[in-house]
């Protein structure tokens, strides 16, 4: 029973804990992919707006390297997203034309750097041709900061529940076990050649057919007899 | 013991309800403190670049209380953000000008006072003209459920977690009452289930260990067999003195205690090899969603094949070793012992499944994708085997269901749990999954069959050549098996294993949604065959059910023509599930059945040994067609030949079985 109860445990509790820590792990997951999706499509949002205002410049002849009212436009807009880095605005070169960032202005668009989330948008004139690009440069550190609140909510959580969880599997396993054993070894009278109650719920049968039989054997010994 | 089991199930199922619930419950709180902010910055940028729209209109001239078009930007711009629910235009005193809503499936929304629909909170932006005058509002409605809606394909995820975990639970009290004093107590369990019921038929499971369980199960069986003689030596009485009273009686006592029937269950250890099986088709299942994709993405091209061709090579190749290896497999299984072959077709795959994982082109993915394949083979010999080893012609049926079941169960978990881990932790890691639980395999299987020294009572027959034309040049035979069972396979590997999995993943659907379609191919078999194996008992419904299960499936190509994807492959996987439901069982019996008619010189097992080697072979072809098809003409020609080709076989079958009833006998014809 004591190694039946433990085999068990072993073999359900890891079930039990490994369906929360999916759980939570896919609850994190899914909150983590819809914020950045958030996070993503604002970035793409202001890309667009800004790319689309060069456009409109550039329709009027206004070339990129001029467009000096970016300058203050790029710095407004970072101020007011507190998870970018930068917004950039590069030449079809890839050099950085204008910056948020005035310490970014001439440098390559191309270098990887692997905390910034970069979001961007192709800027071209009237006729197709890109011309630059436009990069919304958000801040990966500050972007898990936020999610980290919730990560650790759900590890809390996940913890409790899969201790609670594991306990109540041992209860909901030993209980049922315990009264099923001692069923079995209840069962031991069955095996006896003990005459059965018909109330038993597990006796009745053979009592009921051991009663059949002993009725059918009377009538043949008399018939015999007869 | 099935109380036991209900009890335990219902219970565990209860515990992680419930911590799933309150979890996400506390996720959810939790993050609403960041997503409501981010999405009221992102209605602010959203809102800004209308607002400018706006103004910019106003700079060239135009009122706003006339502005053309104004409707169908804002019902674009709440296109492009499914988180919004309204998007307006308030001129100053913020009386709506233009109103762009989401409708919802109760149609339109209610409105306020204010003619913006309830339900929702506003952000505004402040639109002003050139000189500072303010011009109105745009106003970006944000609906109060929307974290709910967020979050609703997580719960879909959580749930499948949930249905996963109840259905290994269940595989794992099975394996745990399987060994040592569980088996003895789950033998008293049943044998206690039965005496409630008042059902005396004699059980044939003798639990392998000992102990005083094992006492009491030898004692309880002793004196059902004591009552048994007893009923017995009471009829001879009976009948030699001409009592009929007597021997009515005693029938009557018969039929209500089933006192001389014999109870056709496996015997105990049979149950042994479930947990390993499961655990390792699990495993192999998992990667139905994304394997097609993953080979697509490392496989570079190959001069003289198309995409679809090369991506199906791995698939064909581990469907022919599988089937080439089947029959060989038998025999060396038995030398060295089913369980310690199981065991290592387990390791084997256990690598093949790292291989994968690693796999850097297509030739490394063909290596070990082989090996994973020898490991399948392995597995699937050695349990069948093992099964076939320790039962005997009244149990066999049952002990071999038990094994199917296990396959099915896994076909149903694997895909779903599969496609999530593939979206959330990636393709080469979720191999590294599979590695693991084909690990635990190994392990359970060495727990388990440990003691595996059991004798072969009969041998499984090996399939020749020549074997195969012999049985497939009978008509009705040959009919059943190239017109029915090769094409059911067929469309099975080409449709569900290859070409849903690819066209979904190319159309843009995630793995978890791919997972969820291919699960219902095994949810519609594990809820239909028990029924129809049960109707297909009577003998001359099985063709019948054959015919409309081949014309059930052919059918099933023309989903997707009908509805948009992945409605389309949904239902055509689903018609699939029903349709080989229907067909598979009375397949199977009908094997036996026509090959007793007309070609009674060749043995049953022969008969069986060629039907699933042909059965294999569709497994080979489907993909290849399938792939062959979809790179040369495209996905409605691929569905409609491998519809097709399931239909003319049914067909074809059907006039066989036309004839035969017609015509004098069977055997007479083709002996002629």
């Amino acid at each position: 029973m004591r190694r039946l109860a433990i085999i068990l445990l072993l073999t359900i509790a890891p079930v039990a804990v490994g369906a929360i820590a999916l759980g939570a792990y896919l609850n994190f997951g899914s909150i983590r992919i819809i914020y950045i999706g958030l996070v993503h499509s604002r970035f793409d949002q202001l890309a667009n707006r800004i790319g689309s205002d060069i456009e409109v410049a550039l329709s009027f002849g206004l070339p990129l390297a001029g467009q000096d009212t970016l300058k203050p436009l790029l710095s407004r807009e970072q101020s007011n997203d507190p998870l970018l880095d930068s917004i950039d605005v590069a030449g079809a070169d890839g050099k950085v034309l204008f910056s948020s960032d005035p310490k970014r202005i001439g440098t390559d668009i191309a270098t990887l750097d692997g905390t910034v989330d970069v979001r961007s948008r192709i800027v071209a004139n009237d006729f197709g041709v890109p011309v630059g690009t436009v990069l919304a440069r958000g801040s990966m550190t500050r972007i898990q900061r936020q999610l980290d609140g919730v990560a650790e909510a759900v590890e809390r959580t996940a913890a409790i529940t899969g201790l609670l969880a594991v306990l109540i599997s041992a209860i909901v396993i030993l209980v049922p076990l315990r009264a099923f054993y001692a069923q079995a070894l209840g069962a031991a009278r069955l095996a006896d050649d003990a005459t059965e109650s018909a109330d038993d719920p597990f006796g009745w049968a053979i009592a009921e057919v051991e009663t059949a039989h002993a009725a059918i054997a009377a009538r043949l010994a008399d018939r015999r007899g007869e | 013991m099935r109380r036991f089991d209900v009890i335990v199930l219902t219970c565990i199922t209860v515990v992680l309800v419930a911590a799933l619930a309150v979890i996400s419950w506390r996720t959810l709180v939790t993050a609403e403190g960041i997503l409501l902010p981010a999405l009221d910055r992102k209605a602010e940028v959203v809102g800004r670049s209308l607002s400018q729209l706006v103004a910019q209109a106003d700079r060239y001239g135009m009122d706003l209380e006339n502005l053309v078009g104004v409707d169908a930007v804002f019902q674009t711009a709440l296109a492009e953000s499914s988180e919004f629910g309204a998007l307006a235009l308030l001129d100053p005193g913020g009386r709506v000008i233009a109103l762009a809503m989401r409708n919802t499936s109760a149609g339109e929304p209610l409105r306020g006072l204010d003619g913006l629909p309830v339900g929702m909170r506003y952000v505004a932006l402040p639109i002003a003209s050139a000189g500072g005058e303010d011009l109105g509002r745009v106003a970006i409605g944000i609906p109060d459920t929307v974290t709910e809606a967020f979050v609703l394909d997580l719960w879909l995820d959580v749930a499948v977690v949930l249905l996963v975990s109840v259905l290994v639970t269940l595989e794992l009290i099975a394996f745990a009452f399987a060994m040592g004093a569980g088996s003895s107590l789950r033998a008293i369990g049943q044998r206690l289930d039965s005496l409630r019921r008042g059902d005396l038929a004699r059980h044939h499971q003798q639990p392998p260990g000992g102990g005083r369980l094992g006492e009491i199960v030898t004692g309880i069986d002793r004196r059902i067999t004591a009552l048994r003689l007893r009923q017995k030596e009471l009829r001879e009485a009976a009948f030699e003195r001409r009592d009929a009273e007597a021997m009515v009686e005693l029938d009557a006592i018969d039929r209500k205690f089933r006192l001389t029937r014999e109870r056709v269950e496996p015997p105990l250890r049979v149950f042994a090899v479930r947990a390993p099986l499961f655990l390792f088709f699990f495993a192999e299942e998992m990667t139905r969603p994304f394997l097609p994709t993953f080979i697509g993405e490392v496989a570079s091209t190959v001069p003289g094949l198309s995409r679809e061709m090369v991506i199906s090579l791995p698939i064909v190749l581990f469907m022919l070793i599988v089937a080439l290896l089947q029959p060989w497999l038998n025999g060396v299984t038995e030398r060295i012992g089913r369980g310690r072959a199981l065991r290592l077709g387990a390791t084997a795959a256990v690598v093949g499944f790292v291989g994968t994982a690693l796999a850097a082109d297509l030739w490394q993915i063909l290596a070990f994708r082989s090996l994973t394949a020898v490991g399948y083979a392995a597995v699937f010999v050695s349990a069948q085997g093992y099964i076939i080893d320790h039962t005997g012609g009244l149990n066999r049926a049952r002990g071999l269901a038990l094994l199917v079941t296990s396959i099915m169960v896994a076909a149903l978990c694997g895909p779903l749990i599969g496609g999530i881990f593939a979206d959330r932790i990636g393709i080469r890691l979720t191999f590294m999954v599979s590695a693991a639980l084909s690990l635990a395999a190994v392990m359970t299987a060495r727990l388990a069959l440990s003691d595996d020294t059991g004798k072969t009572t009969e041998r499984l027959a090996s399939v020749s050549f020549r074997d195969i034309m012999k049985v497939v040049m009978r008509p009705t035979m040959g009919l059943l098996l190239i017109g029915c069972a090769l094409p059911a396979k067929l469309i099975l590997a080409g449709l569900v294993f290859f070409m849903v999995p690819l066209v979904l993943s190319d159309e843009g659907f995630d793995q978890s949604a791919i997972g969820r379609v291919l699960m219902l191919y095994a949810l519609a078999m594990l809820v239909i065959v028990p029924f129809v194996s049960r109707i297909s008992q009577v003998q001359n419904r099985r063709p019948v059910l054959v015919i409309i299960g081949g014309l059930l499936a052919a059918t099933a190509v023309v989903h997707p023509f009908l509805w948009p994807e992945p409605w389309g492959a949904a239902a055509a996987v689903m018609q699939l599930g029903i349709a080989q439901a229907l067909s598979i069982t009375p397949q199977s019996a009908l094997v036996g059945d026509i090959g007793r008619r007309v070609a009674p010189e060749i043995s049953e097992g022969t008969l069986y040994g060629v039907f699933r080697v042909i059965e294999r072979i569709g497994n080979a072809i489907g993909p290849l067609l399938a792939a062959w098809l979809l790179g040369g003409f495209g996905q409605e020609t691929t569905l409609t030949v491998l519809g097709a080709v399931v239909a003319v076989g049914a067909v074809l079958f059907a006039i066989a079985v036309f004839a035969d009833a017609r015509g004098p006998s069977p055997v007479a014809i083709e002996r002629g």
